[in-house]
């Protein structure tokens, strides 16, 4: 298994209020939908396995946990023979709740999104992860939606690559529960998809939740239409441990993996710290590589022993940038020693998020 | 000029106090000084596995000539204790020999002297700090600098660790001295220019 | 709107450099409370010279070194608060400024100062007193006697129970005496019951790793156990010798030093047991009555082997972990979809 029994840091979720709001679509969404061309079935839950693979592609479904298209992933589920079905409903950054808002609030269209993909991968194993941890109390998960066992993950963060890990290796196709929500749309009523869920949090945003956004709106004017209560001093695209700091909120655009729009008041002044070797990035590290080390390598620029810290296994989680009590950017250090090492030896494929094996 | 000389045992296991220091800089003069101009008048005449040997001898024997008068200060003889017939075969002195195998002999007479006011500058200067420090002497008459007497500078440690405050030391005059002859360089050069 | 992009992750833990030297200064302050409780002011004013020298000294080199002085960083006020726990509390006021100026300009400063010293500065610092000054760090006042502030100590120095165990006797303490502090001894290491309970605070802060420490006192009272320095049984042994001179201290501040132990869990808990073994077999060999401090040196001095040897085994360990990972996956997805444009 990956890193060294159970390491990782537990975070405090923040996942509330967003979550018990319900979805709200924002202004431009029902002026971009779009019809797909064929005439919607009068029986959808009797498609053929190739019509609803077909109804994907024609919907332009891209599943929003790891950018893949929907319906080459069907396809290829389908070729190959798979044992289950898991469709992921993990947010296990803090803030973010694209993935459980649609989930929770949208049941019936997941469960009946479920019975398509049941039908066009052939398969009857399906289980819905949905990531807890002890610190969150307030969340209710279900025991079971329609029919299908929600099977909880607990644990540190990261959970989601834990997960998708143990999946990779019982040959399971994976679905983000925001793409399931857009596969019933486009078979029970012929939309293509032109939107996303993205939750807008943080402690800037006057209203935050979960939205469905037009993709290709800009960042900044979905922050407006939700509304923001102070000006933000950072505004994040993405999830709060792996997005994309902004400096330009017009000119950055929503795309489906776009998870989260974060906007936070506060922002990280410099005090001058320097490292003091205090080991807790080498403690969490869920690959168990030593931060520290690969820090004071490309810090000194001695590059003798690089090969030796494996940064080329670091699957960018940011964890040790999270406890380091320095405020060092680790995670950004580990990896570009890792694209360094990367690219003296070709053999390592990258492992983050967005190319874990999910078939 | 002040290159550090690098006989590390010789500068700090004996010079604890002024007179050693001083005495330790006499034999190593004696050991490489004749050593070192001899070389540059043999040149390449000995056969290559003799030379070593050759030079060894010479040096065994001018540094048993430099420590007879030692008798007279039996305390620093003890002090000394083994390093006296050791400084006879250094590999320093060796390795200057060696490297002047048909140079002229002023040539080697310079750079054996340049390098041995090196060793001497150190091994002096160690073992006064040690002194006063240790001690509170100076060439064994009283010269207390601070009230307090630390014990554990006789240590060979403390040595160690002085010759490196002292190899920084050199090192900044070093830079600064070389620094300032830039600095007039470039200066010169800006003139030349505006002119 | 005036953004500033930081990069990932943009939340972070509340934990600081500050907080976490903090924590190292509140847990020494109930040590000096214990300190001041039985030997006087004088423990006080010996902290607050020491405290001073250290301070002023790291700033003085730093500032040699041009690095601008960081207010934030405690780490001379650590080192200076951590000297004079080790000392006799009749030591006087130069050997505390001897110490302090050694373990800052000798051992930290020369090294790269904070983040990069390879020796505990305070280890450092105090070992040099006792191989310079040896008679005066090994004699201790009896608690209770009124010690003055400044001027000559004129009240009788006895020896700990240390001396005993290194003439090869047994002591004549109790047992419950040594636990409460009730002995002569370091000002800081007699108390056996505040250390415990620092440890416990520091653990619960996680400035501290148990682990480090456990692996300590576990080899401590192994080699004590199965080599004591006097006859007497095993369990007497490591009550004796865990509990007189530096070993308590040791375990709870100085083997748990940042900067000069090692990272990985695996490493530390080497370097913590070795610390242990080569102190009891230091005490048995050296001429001090408590070596524990130089054996800490040397094990300092060895952090880069272990640190190497961990990263090597852990570096194989992730190989063959990957190499199981990537034969039990199947085929890689098939094209390339993101550029993909038929849709």
């Amino acid at each position: 298994m990956p890193g060294f029994g159970v390491q990782g840091i537990l975070l405090e979720q923040n996942k509330e209020p967003a979550l018990s709001r319900e979805i709200k679509k924002l202004k431009g969404c029902d002026e971009c939908e779009q019809r797909l061309e064929k005439p919607v079935s009068s029986e959808p839950g009797l498609l053929a396995p190739y019509e609803i693979v077909m109804i994907a592609r024609e919907a332009r479904i891209i599943d929003e946990s790891d950018g893949r298209r929907l319906w080459r992933k069907l396809a290829q589920a389908a070729r190959e023979s798979i044992s289950g079905v898991v469709i992921d409903a993990m947010d296990d950054e803090p803030y973010l709740s694209s993935q459980l808002g649609p989930a929770l609030w949208m049941q019936d269209q997941l469960s009946e999104a479920i019975g398509l993909v049941k039908r066009a991968v052939g398969a009857n194993k399906v289980q819905i992860e949905i990531y807890k941890n002890l610190l969150d109390v307030d969340i209710k998960i279900p025991a079971s939606i329609g029919g299908n066992r929600v099977e909880r993950i607990g644990g540190t963060y990261p959970a989601e690559l834990r997960a998708r890990w143990h999946s990779s290796r019982k040959n399971t196709l994976v679905i983000g529960a925001g793409a399931m929500i857009h596969l019933w749309r486009a078979a029970y009523l012929g939309l293509v998809q032109t939107t996303c869920f993205v939750t807008v949090a943080g402690d800037c945003v006057a209203n935050p939740g979960n939205y469905e956004v037009p993709i290709g709106m800009s960042v900044m004017r979905v922050a407006e239409q939700v509304g923001l209560i102070a000006d933000p001093k950072r505004m994040v695209a993405g999830g709060s441990m792996t997005g994309f700091g902004l400096t330009d909120p017009e000119r950055v655009m929503i795309t489906p993996t776009t998870r989260g729009v974060l906007a936070f008041a506060q922002e990280f002044k410099d005090m001058g710290y320097t490292c003091i070797g205090c080991g807790r990035c080498a403690d969490v590290c869920p690959e168990g590589l030593s931060p520290f080390f690969i820090y004071k390598a490309m810090k000194s620029k001695r590059r003798e022993r690089l090969e030796l810290f494996d940064a080329d296994l670091c699957t960018g989680c940011g964890t040790c940038s999270y406890v380091c009590p320095a405020k060092l950017d680790l995670a950004q250090i580990v990896g570009a020693c890792g694209r360094l090492v990367r690219k003296q030896n070709e053999t390592v494929p990258e492992r983050t998020k967005f190319s874990a094996k999910s078939e | 000029m002040f290159a550090l000389g690098i006989g590390l045992p010789f500068v700090i296991a004996p010079s604890v106090s002024l007179k050693n220091g001083v005495a330790i800089s006499i034999l190593f003069l004696a050991a490489t000084l004749p050593c070192v101009v001899i070389a540059a008048f043999v040149g390449k005449k000995p056969p290559v596995l003799a030379r070593m040997p050759l030079y060894a001898l010479i040096s065994i024997v001018f540094v048993t000539l430099a420590a007879v008068p030692l008798g007279r200060w039996p305390s620093i003889r003890a002090d000394l204790g083994i390093y006296i017939p050791l400084t006879a075969v250094n590999t320093l002195m060796l390795e200057m020999a060696a490297r002047h195998p048909a140079k002229s002999p002023l040539s080697a007479l310079r750079a054996s002297l340049v390098n041995w006011a090196g060793f001497a500058v150190v091994a002096c200067s160690v073992s006064a700090v040690r002194e006063l420090l240790g001690n509170r002497t100076l060439w064994e008459a009283p010269a207390a600098l601070l009230p307090i007497r630390f014990t554990g500078v006789s240590l060979p440690f403390f040595g160690f660790i002085l010759l490196g405050f002292f190899a920084a030391l050199f090192r900044n005059i070093d830079r600064a001295f070389k620094g300032s002859l830039i600095r007039e360089r470039e200066m010169k050069i800006e003139e030349e220019r505006g002119a | 709107m005036n953004l500033r992009a930081q990069n990932p992750p943009h939340i972070r833990s509340r934990e600081s450099n500050q907080t976490v030297m903090g924590d190292t200064v509140i847990a020494m302050l109930p040590l000096y409370a214990m300190a001041f409780y039985f030997y006087g002011p004088r423990s006080l004013a010996l902290g607050a010279v020491s405290c001073l020298t250290c301070i002023s000294a790291d700033f003085v080199c730093q500032l040699i070194g041009r690095k601008v002085p960081n207010v934030r960083d405690y780490s001379p006020l650590i080192t200076g608060m951590i000297i004079p726990l080790l000392l006799p509390a009749s030591t006087r006021y130069w050997i505390v400024v001897a110490a302090g100026l050694f373990a800052i300009c000798v051992a930290k400063q020369p090294f790269g100062g904070i983040g990069h010293n390879v020796f505990n500065p305070a280890a450092a610092g105090v070992a040099f007193a006792v191989i310079c000054w040896p008679r005066s760090t090994f004699q201790f006042p009896v608690p209770f006697d009124p010690l003055p502030v400044t001027g000559e100590i004129t009240a009788r120095l006895v020896a700990s129970p240390g001396r005993a165990l290194a003439m090869g006797g047994v002591p004549t303490t109790d047992f419950m005496d040594m636990l409460l502090g009730n002995v002569p001894g370091p000002m800081g290491g007699t108390n056996i019951l505040v250390l415990l309970t620092c440890l416990l605070f520091l653990a619960v802060r996680k400035t501290v790793n148990l682990c480090t420490t456990g692996a300590f006192l576990g080899g401590v009272a192994i080699t004590a156990a199965i080599f004591p320095r006097a006859v007497m049984a095993p369990f007497p042994s490591i009550l004796y010798e865990v509990m007189s001179g530096w070993v308590m201290i040791t375990a709870v501040f100085l083997i748990n030093d940042p900067v000069s132990s090692p990272k990985r869990r695996s490493a530390r808990l080497l370097y913590g047991f070795l610390a242990g073994v080569v102190g009891i077999v230091f005490r048995h060999l050296g001429k001090f009555e408590d070596s524990l401090l130089f054996a800490l040196l040397v094990m300092n001095a060895s952090v880069y082997m272990i640190e190497l040897w961990a990263e090597q085994a852990a570096h194989a360990f992730r190989r063959k972990n990957r190499e199981l990972t990537t034969s039990a996956n199947l085929s890689a997805p098939d094209g390339e979809d993101l550029g993909d444009t038929e849709g």
